[in-house]
């Protein structure tokens, strides 16, 4: 907790950093995020029509226009808005000017895309040798698929991790909610910071590259050394777990839940919420083998059980009991949960636009330097004077600026 | 000799099963000195979960263990003796990081909370990984990933409109929480380099999945709706989805999400008509005839293999990826030509390739460092080179059972 005398600017984790957010992305987007929740002057920095991220919904009520997206608001909270057209040779030169002063740059781009431009690592690099430079594609910048188009699907697809996902009779399933961007976004933030620490022990930045496909592949759990190990290619397998039981999701009376035991007592536990009392004395459930090798047998049993009660029921009844249970959430249960909102997990934003909402805040309770929600997502430019001020540049040459379309 | 970026930084690591080891694996890939601290009596129970190297199931020989501890150290303590709390305060006095993902109750049971690491170490870092974090009323909830993925919102997304939820095909919420877990510690660890201050960092697992349901919860507040699974649909493109290939349960990704990379994909499919057809000229019109364009587009990559297909469309300007099983993935000629998976020898199960470090650092690279190690193989480094002990001292401690 904070000190007597301890001003919140001094609690935060990255208010001496200055983050360039060239990415429209979930993978870059989020990335960033977690630089701003924490501190970091993050300037997103946006062609004049927008970024595209400002064009893909769900819209706020359904309306469409460039400042109500809820996709580019809930991923551009506590950053700035600066518009520049970076295919101009005075917008690459407001980039460069901004460059030198900062201290992380994360990109999207096609590969070669900025390099083209003039502003690839190398080239702002010979002008900030502190800079670190994230670079976060789908299959990196290196190798015969590093020009490849992507999205969350081709790399949950090409991670490996589609094929292990969903039932059996059904095609490979993507991820809910587009986990490969999401956790492609975290190892760039993990490296990012990583970097940033490097630099200021050592005094030089360096070029960060992330493989989305690469990330999706490195949380597989054991999935590839199952192939590496024995050969054997996992085939899905729906939501059962392939060494704990019961560990699922199972239907109850009124949605589903989800479940993982992995000791003797804690299946003890689960049995008994099903109430199930003659399996509950059953030798089988001792050991991990073979009480997972009869799943298909004891499976209704437990359902059976499960289905008299509703999900949050289950939930705090079998949570008492000892079991490993959670209910299966869905957004309605997530915004009134009663842990998450003491917790601080939401936070309450003013936008412009669509005025007050609740969105997630961050989540990790750091005590010492908590995320702070400073503002929600800018409206399209409108940090653009007050960042280019900044640089040294006056009324007449932003008039020129906006005359000449490198700013809006 | 490469440079490590957290060169000088060590952490005590009482972490276990999936979520601690794969932040450890995290850090100590990048050069962090990770001390795993187990023992006989409790020891990691990842070390006796499959895959396996031999059918006898032996210590040692777990795929799933070795993979998430290379790059660590190990070394055996019973942490109920005095004697033991005593080394490992010492050591937590030479830490920079102490790392654990037991419940809310675990540290002070062992007489390591907070409130006493910091007064060992006033600058460390300390990282809890409970299910649902030290504060609230849940935090006594028992919690792993597999159901802590349903708890924090992405079962609920994942799966098809007109069948059951279905959790991601890995333990998601831990390797979520292991990969938040290692941006905050070297996040503090830059400030307490800063400060001169450690600090502590409450990680709910269950929390830090569930902040990874992108725009559910903003559209359930702002808008009112509670966004239901759909498949490999996008609500919001068309064409998006998996399309059949020649090959038995052979898949090709595909997603479209603006009318020049439509036209492009009907040139692939050598079908230019497609792009006028009233049906499909816009988004939202390809949206609204979805299915019956699915139907086209699976006759077409029918004819291919799912490589063949990803490698037409890509040429063509498609966004495509073939649905890669983990052996396609291993033998994958991209990912080899960049190196990801890495081999290493360990003293059990011999060499085998793992996943390595999943981006590139250009002057810090990143790699595994070492074998994941045995059961206590480190006795020696950690207890003579950092602790400074005597051989004399090491073998009383053997004796009386602490190194057990």
């Amino acid at each position: 907790m904070a000190e007597d005398g301890v001003s919140p600017v001094d609690l935060s984790l990255y208010n001496d950093i200055v983050v360039l957010d060239l990415t429209s992305s979930i993978r870059g987007m989020h990335c960033a995020k977690l630089f701003a929740d924490y501190g970091a002057e993050v300037i997103l920095v946006e062609p004049l029509d927008g970024s595209r991220a400002r064009r893909i919904g769900p819209f706020a009520n359904g309306r469409q226009d460039r400042e109500t997206s809820l996709h580019f608001i809930h991923h551009n909270r506590n950053k700035s808005s600066v518009t520049l057209n970076l295919h101009s040779e005075r917008g690459q030169q407001v980039l460069r000017d901004l460059a030198r002063n900062a201290d992380l740059l994360i990109e999207d781009w096609p590969v070669g895309a900025l390099e083209a431009l003039g502003l690839g690592y190398e080239q702002l690099q010979a002008i900030n040798p502190r800079l670190v430079y994230c670079s976060i594609t789908g299959f990196g910048q290196t190798g015969p698929y590093a020009h490849y188009k992507t999205s969350n699907i081709i790399e949950d697809a090409m991670g490996a991790l589609m094929g292990i996902t969903g039932p059996p009779d059904k095609p490979p399933t993507m991820t809910g909610a587009q986990q490969a961007e999401h956790i492609t976004a975290l190892h760039a933030a993990f490296a990012s910071a990583t970097a940033l620490l490097y630099r200021d022990l050592h005094g030089v930045g360096q070029h960060i590259d992330v493989s989305a496909q690469e990330c999706t592949a490195s949380v597989l759990e054991n999935a590839i050394e199952q192939y590496t190990y024995t050969g054997v290619v996992r085939k899905r397998a729906g939501s059962r777990h392939g060494t704990a039981w019961p560990c699922t999701v199972f239907p109850c009376k009124d949605g589903y839940i989800g479940m993982c035991c992995t000791q003797p007592k804690e299946v003890k536990a689960a049995v008994l919420l099903a109430e199930d009392y003659e399996l509950a004395e059953d030798p089988v459930l001792a050991n991990q083998f073979e009480r997972r090798a009869r799943a298909d047998e004891l499976e209704p049993r437990l359902v059976a059980g499960y289905m008299k009660y509703g999900k949050a029921q289950l939930f705090h009844k079998g949570q008492e009991l000892g079991c490993p249970i959670g209910m299966t959430s869905d957004a309605r249960d997530l915004a009134t949960d009663p842990h998450l909102n003491e917790v601080g997990f939401f936070a309450e934003f003013q936008h412009p636009v669509i005025g007050s909402y609740k969105d997630i805040a961050a989540p990790v309770n750091m005590s010492e330097t908590p995320g702070v929600m400073r503002s929600a997502a800018p409206t399209l430019g409108q940090h653009t004077e007050e960042v280019l001020q900044k640089l040294g540049l006056g009324d007449a040459e932003l008039s020129a600026l906006r005359a000449d379309g490198v700013i809006l | 000799m490469l440079k490590d970026a957290l060169a000088g930084f060590r952490c005590s690591d009482f972490s276990w099963v999936f979520a601690g080891p794969y932040c450890g694996q995290l850090l100590g890939d990048l050069g962090m000195e990770m001390i795993k601290i187990e023992s006989r009596k409790r020891m990691d129970v990842v070390r006796m979960y499959p895959p396996f190297a031999f059918e006898d199931r032996r210590l040692n020989s777990s795929g799933y263990w070795n993979t998430h501890n290379r790059s660590k150290y190990s070394v055996n303590l019973d942490m109920k003796s005095e004697k033991a709390r005593e080394i490992v305060t010492r050591l937590i006095a030479m830490s920079d990081v102490v790392l654990e993902n037991f419940s809310a109750r675990g540290m002070k049971a062992i007489g390591f909370d907070y409130d006493r690491l910091r007064e060992i170490n006033p600058r460390i870092v300390y990282c809890s990984m409970a299910g649902f974090g030290h504060r609230g009323p849940y935090k006594n909830y028992v919690a792993y990933g597999p159901m802590q993925e349903s708890q924090a919102g992405i079962v609920h997304l994942t799966g098809w409109p007109d069948g059951e939820p279905s959790r991601v095909g890995t333990s998601y919420p831990d390797a979520a929480g292991g990969i938040s877990a290692a941006f905050a510690i070297v996040s503090a660890l830059r400030r307490a380099r800063r400060s001169g201050q450690g600090q502590w960092i409450d990680l709910g697992q269950t929390l830090t999945a569930a902040a990874l349901t992108d725009t559910a919860v903003i559209e359930y507040t702002v808008n009112g709706d509670v966004q239901q699974r759909n498949g490999d649909s996008s609500r919001f493109f068309a064409p998006h989805n998996v399309y059949p290939c020649s090959g038995e349960d052979q898949w090709v990704a595909i997603s479209v999400e603006n009318d020049h990379d439509f036209a492009a994909l009907a040139g692939v499919m050598e079908q230019a008509a497609l792009a006028q057809d009233a049906r499909f000229t816009t988004n939202a019109a390809r949206i609204q005839n979805r299915v019956a364009l699915d139907e086209l587009i699976g006759a077409w990559t029918e004819q291919y293999d799912h490589y063949e297909a990803m490698r037409l469309l890509q040429a063509g300007g498609v966004a495509a990826g073939a649905a890669l099983s983990t052996g396609e993935f291993v033998e994958d000629e991209h990912v080899k030509a960049r190196g990801f998976m890495e081999s290493f020898d360990h003293p059990v199960v011999g060499e085998k390739l793992y996943p390595g470090v999943p981006y590139k650092l250009s002057e810090t690279p990143g790699y595994i460092h070492r074998a994941a190690p045995v059961l206590g193989a480190d006795t020696e480094y950690v207890f003579k080179s950092l602790l400074g002990m005597s051989d004399e001292e090491i073998k009383q401690l053997d004796e009386e059972g602490i190194l057990v």
